[in-house]
């Protein structure tokens, strides 16, 4: 299988962080890795740089090229998108600047809201309305929509144009009809209307998305074009596939013009690689631990599926659009400690950064970040940081460590102690949010570990939840690029009907099933997909009538054909259960919004290719007696280099393996055991 | 840091303490069932140690979360807690036992471990109706019993009273949606047993003393970092006044007037001299008015960033609030409108430290709690509206007001103007915005009023509201100037008819109401002010520039 790639071409995963570029691909049937730093201010001189690098100035036999970035989330959080103008309803212009009106924290003397992406002097009505039953209440005043948007323009020069009308989820003509007006008088400026980028219901919601869509269309949709010239005129038969929040990938043709869907895709991408590690090795309840230098990301997969939620969030401000449920904390190896006016030690979420980093990078740093508590361990070998490409100052680590240590009345080795105590716990934290605030069990799940720092902090978070299954991927480090190219091709469509549920609720839904179905067959024809080839799955956005919040459930057209109302109501009151407990009395329930999730799954041996063991890598280092602090106490301890390990090899913690992109600790008591796909597997019968 | 918990344990455990309130409160807000709690948030939730005393509250409104204490005071006078058994439960909404006023349901759990009350999970929902002489406050009202159902301080079992029980059918008779209001109360039971639920665990994983020490500690650390930011308060007497417009029935302003000693690391606080008790709902009930007090020290000392629990409130020292004053009315006046009080509690104690601690203090915002509620009776169904419309925020040294925020003593969202008009065909909403030209000027601007504009679809709708400012404007602060005033206005044949602060009015079919909100006071001379700024708001539309030069010089 490894040989296909002559045949088939290459596929290659890019990853574009902040700092660094990833890529990932297959090469002679062995996986080949390669980094790049990133260029901020035009990231696609870094990806062309990068792919060049890679396939030695070749790009002739690239056929897929799999794209995950952050670019469109730091657009967002850096404000560098583009000059946006907003059209509102008549009497809603300022939506934008009004959000929901809650204080973050309700005794903080300035109280601030986040900064909207547009200014109210770019804000603008149309004069119309459209009622909740999609009904025309006032027209759309044509006439003074055409004098609004020539002052609009001479006056700010957006760069591109978002519109989000009262009701237009129901009712979409206006928008429609507002965006043509502008096309009409004012060619090539972008717009962007709400009932395409998302048409469900609550005003603000819609109108900030739709409104982070267009800010993105001059950068992101610009840094899209250039790769795509690029790829047309170097590799003529590569097709240019971008992640998206939902865990799928679409070509970029499919995207939205600015890639509003690539917000917050760079930790998808590591769920998505993460649930098909997890169908190889066979764990079907899966939580996954991403952590990396300031932040960790969690989530949770039961049965082998992630929580895919209607809304996330950019930057303070809501993005409604179908996203894997993923937990943020602030923890990660950069996280610093520090210690407030009442004496209370706190690790995180500050954090050191890439620059200047934890003190023992030597780049400034005086005070101590996680990574130094664990090289004042002796965790982290300084030498062996990054597989010895970065060697670490041990010194200014214990330095740091003492300063603050001091203060404390305390040495630098409690202080770290406390520190990985700490950190163990935010992240402890961080998965219950996922789990038992939804109505799981972490204790029936298997932590897959991942991000640079995962697998040195997964058993110490497992150990507190009572897990006792952790599961260290292949290429940690580098792992959501890995995702990249196992995922999906994927889109999800989604329309508001507000339905209370009847006895004719089957036929109320099909026809808009049967809309949705159609509108995506016709799409993913544009992407050369057959009808045949995809797969469907239809759910409700559900509540009981008059509930603020919406569940999703599954939904079987032929059992919904046959029961109709008892079947909806029952997946309601499963999904009821499933995430808030048992229900006391029954009510009335409606459907808010039809989903479906159209799909073409990524071939099945996809993560075959990527997991094919490898051979031990020539100049490794055979496995060392040594020690580490654990838990106050000097104990032995074996370091192993993670390539000289063969499927098979069991390791008795304490024990540290070591490899390129991560460190993983198997703690005392914990067992490490090479899997035949190569992932590294921790237990622990306690 | 006391000897047995070391800085990690502590740490981990506040954390979690704290974790268990929020989880507690986005746990009901998931699952009530009527907008004012799911969708505006009107509710609050706290964990007390086994005494009662507050060891965490999560980020909702100020005035429910500080008033746990004092309403669990008022049952562990009423009853012996030592017998509570783990299938009973405390409930009562009555403002004359500790609690606020007809509408806060007051819910509290006993959470026992290995068979021994450890603590109390503790939650607070604003019922949207709880019966009473009007679909939303009643502005008529002269006593609390024309607002509605009282519940009196009471221990029920869970299985007994509730369902088919007399509890629940006694409420469900009583009040105009009892579907709604008994689930938001299974909601509140639900967000307690979940405090329950994870309290149990952290005790299992910490062991009982440790976490009770952990709890324990946790109250010292915020008494010591509040005992330090009083001591950093130079010594004395400060005093300051504000006022309450009227109470819906004649025309005097009703005076809030607090004297606050400093002494070392103590303060004490002192209402007398303020407006006796009057007609009508604005009087506050006395654990209201201490809660606002106790909220308004999270904002004085450290501005949010000391844990708000029983040990904040330690160095009080006295809180006097004259009885038969408005501020601790005697049995049975009306309290409905209480927040309107409470606010200014909150004012008074900020303009007098504003003398000495200048930075850590606020002007006045709108400071309100612009209850907007409408009923509307149908074949169909009993619908009843009500939202908390925000205002401007007051100015600070540091900052402008935010714009279009809920007054200080709440923290109620919007509700999403698609979301409202689904649920409530009677009405449309024609116009949500920033209310130009109500902010007070000054160095530090306050924060905009809002601007919002309902059309009336249908007969039959009565407009049941509670407001204030509207005669006394938000003050600002070291010459900045004040906000607007708010006012609500009918529009009906073309003629604009102001309506009062505090009523009950019938609306017509095609009828426009409209209410603007106050703006937020200013902070510094306006002449002070950021020059571009002020240019940016001339651009943006929040400043003419015929304003721009009259107030900035511009």
């Amino acid at each position: 299988m490894p040989q296909t790639s002559h045949r088939t071409g290459t596929k290659v995963a890019i990853e574009v962080g902040g700092t660094f570029t990833d890529l990932i691909w297959i090469a002679g049937g062995e996986v080949k890795t390669h980094k790049v730093p990133s260029t901020p201010h035009d990231a696609s001189i870094g990806v062309i740089g990068g792919l060049s690098e890679a396939l030695d100035g070749d790009l002739s036999d690239l056929r897929q090229l799999f794209h995950g970035s952050t670019v469109a989330t730091n657009a967002v959080i850096e404000r560098k998108g583009g000059r946006t103008a907003f059209v509102a309803t008549a009497g809603f212009r300022d939506i934008l600047a009004l959000q929901r009106q809650l204080r973050p924290n309700v005794y903080a003397i300035a109280c601030r809201k986040p900064e909207p992406l547009v200014p109210l002097n770019l804000c603008v009505e149309a004069v119309e309305r459209v009622d909740v039953r999609g009904e025309i209440v006032t027209p759309l005043d044509e006439a003074a929509l055409v004098a609004t948007m020539a002052e609009l323009v001479e006056r700010e020069k957006p760069d591109a144009v978002a519109i989000c009308l009262l009701h237009a989820y129901r009712q979409p003509a206006h928008e429609q009809r507002v965006r043509e007006v502008i096309a009409a008088r004012h060619p090539g400026l972008p717009v962007v209307i709400s009932s395409d980028v998302l048409p469900t219901f609550r005003e603000y919601e819609r109108a900030s998305t739709t409104a982070m869509a267009a800010y993105l269309v001059p950068l992101v949709g610009r840094y899209l074009a250039r790769l795509e010239r690029h790829l047309a005129a170097e590799a003529p038969d590569a097709n240019l596939f971008v992640m998206q929040s939902s865990g799928g990938v679409l070509p970029s043709s499919g995207l939205d013009r600015g890639g509003v869907e690539m917000l917050n895709s760079g930790p998808a991408a590591g769920v998505i690689g993460a649930t098909q590690m997890a169908a190889a090795i066979g764990d079907a309840d899966v939580i996954t631990l991403d952590i990396g230098g300031t932040s960790a990301d969690i989530c949770l997969i039961a049965k082998g599926r992630p929580d895919v939620t209607a809304e996330t969030q950019v930057a303070g401000l809501p993005v409604g659009l179908p996203s894997i449920d993923i937990a943020n904390i602030g923890a990660g190896g950069g996280s610093l400690a520090w210690v407030d006016a009442g004496g209370m030690l706190h690790v995180g979420p500050r954090s050191a950064g890439a620059r200047p980093g934890p003190a023992c990078y030597g780049h400034g740093g005086t005070v101590p970040a996680m990574t130094d508590a664990l090289v004042q361990l002796g965790w982290i070998r300084p030498h062996r940081f990054l597989g010895g490409r970065m060697p670490l100052l041990p010194e200014r680590a214990r330095d740091a460590l003492s300063d603050l240590a001091e203060s404390l009345d305390q040495g630098p080795g409690d202080l770290a102690r406390a520190m990985i105590e700490i950190g163990a716990a935010n992240v402890s934290q961080g998965v219950r949010l996922v789990s038992v605030q939804r109505g799981h069990d972490p204790k029936d799940y298997a932590l897959y570990c991942y991000g640079g720092m995962g697998p040195m902090i997964g058993a110490l978070t497992a150990r507190e939840l009572k897990i006792r299954r952790v599961v260290i991927p292949p290429y940690p480090g580098l792992f959501s690029a890995l995702g990249l190219l196992v995922a999906d091709l994927k889109r999800i469509y989604r329309e508001t009907r507000f339905l209370r549920v009847g006895d004719r609720v089957a036929e109320e839904v099909a026809d808009a099933f049967a809309g949705l179905r159609a509108q995506a067959e016709a799409e993913f024809a544009g992407f050369g997909r057959a009808p045949g080839e995809i797969d469907f799955r239809h759910e409700f956005e559900m509540r009981f009538v008059g509930q603020g919040y919406e569940l999703i459930a599954p939904v079987d057209l032929e059992e919904l054909r046959t029961l109709g109302r008892s079947y909806v109501e029952a997946q309601f009151k499963a999904a009821h259960e499933a995430r808030y407990g048992a229900l006391s009395t029954m009510d009335a329930v409606e459907i808010v919004t039809l989903r479906l999730t159209a799909s073409v799954p990524a071939a099945a041996n996809a993560m075959d290719a990527l997991t094919t063991p490898r051979r031990p890598d020539t100049d490794a280092a055979p496995i060392e007696e040594s020690a580490i602090l654990f838990e106050g106490a000097r104990v032995p301890c074996r370091f192993a280099w993670r390539a000289d390990l063969p499927p098979g090899t069991r390791i008795e913690g304490a024990a540290i393996v070591e490899e390129p992109t991560a460190t993983t600790l198997v703690p005392p008591g914990w067992t490490a055991t090479v899997d035949p796909t190569g992932a590294l597997i921790l237990t622990t019968e306690a | 840091m006391s000897g047995q918990l070391s800085q990690a344990t502590f740490n981990i455990i506040s954390n979690g303490l704290h974790g268990i309130a929020q989880e507690m409160g986005e746990k009901l807000v998931r699952s009530a069932y009527s907008t004012i709690i799911r969708e505006a948030r009107d509710c609050s939730t706290s964990f007390l140690d086994r005494q009662g005393r507050i060891i965490a509250q999560a980020q909702f409104c100020p005035i429910h979360m500080n008033s746990f204490g004092k309403v669990f005071e008022a049952f562990a006078r009423r009853f012996d807690l030592s017998t509570i058994r783990p299938n009973e439960g405390l409930i009562t909404n009555d403002p004359y036992s500790g609690a606020q006023h007809l509408n806060d349901i007051v819910l509290f759990t006993p959470v026992f471990f290995r068979d021994k009350l450890v603590a109390f999970s503790a939650s607070l929902g604003h019922h949207i109706d709880v019966g009473g002489g009007a679909a939303g406050p009643n502005a008529s009202a002269t006593d609390v019993f024309s607002e509605g159902l009282r519940i009196p301080l009471s221990r029920f079992d869970v299985e007994r009273d509730l369902g088919d029980g007399l509890l629940e059918q006694f409420i469900r008779i009583n009040v105009r949606p009892p579907d709604q209001v008994m689930g938001d109360i299974y909601a509140q039971m639900a967000a307690n047993r979940t405090g329950e639920a994870r309290f149990i665990e952290m005790l299992e994983r910490f062991g009982e003393e440790t976490v009770l020490a952990g709890a324990a500690e946790l109250q010292d650390y915020s008494e010591r970092l509040a005992r330090e930011a009083i001591r950093a308060i130079p010594d004395g007497v400060y005093r300051a006044d504000d006022f309450v417009d009227d109470n819906g029935f004649t025309d005097e302003p009703l005076r809030v007037c607090v004297t606050v000693t400093v002494e070392g690391d103590g303060i004490a606080f002192d209402f007398a001299g303020s407006a006796p008790q009057t007609q009508g709902m604005i009087n506050s009930p006395v654990a209201s008015t201490i809660s606002a007090a106790y909220g308004a020290m999270g904002i004085l000392l450290g501005g949010g960033t000391i844990p708000v629990n029983d040990g904040l409130y330690r160095p009080i020292r006295r809180v006097d609030v004259p009885y038969g004053s408005f501020l601790n009315p005697s049995q049975p006046v009306a309290v409905r409108a209480r927040n309107n009080a409470c606010h200014r509690v909150y004012n008074v104690i900020m303009k007098a430290m504003s003398q000495v601690v200048p930075t850590q203090v606020l002007a006045s915002g709108h400071d309100t709690t612009n209850a907007i509620g409408m009923g509307h009776m149908s074949e169909e169904r009993y619908r009843v509206y009500m939202e908390v419309v925000g205002g401007g925020w007051g100015a600070s040294a540091g900052a402008d007001g935010a714009d279009v925020v809920d007054g200080y003593v709440g923290n109620c969202s919007n509700v999403p103007v698609e979301a409202l008009e689904a649920d409530y065909p009677f009405m449309r909403v024609e116009e949500y915005a920033l209310r130009r030209g109500s902010a007070g000027a000054g160095e530090r601007r306050g924060g905009l009023g809002a601007r919002r504009v309902y059309r009336i679809l249908d007969e039959g709708v009565t407009f049941n509201s509670y407001s204030d400012r509207f005669k006394v404007a938000p003050w600002g602060l070291f010459g900045g100037e004040p906000g607007q005033h708010s006012r609500f206005l009918v529009e009906r044949d073309g003629q604009m008819i102001a309506l009062p602060s505090k009523s009950n009015t019938t609306l017509r079919k095609g009828d426009r109401l409209v209410i603007e909100t106050a703006g937020g006071g200013g902070y510094g001379a306006p002449g002070g002010r950021d020059r571009s700024l002020v240019a940016k708001e001339i651009a943006e539309g929040l400043l003419t520039r015929e304003e721009a030069g009259r107030i900035y010089g511009v």
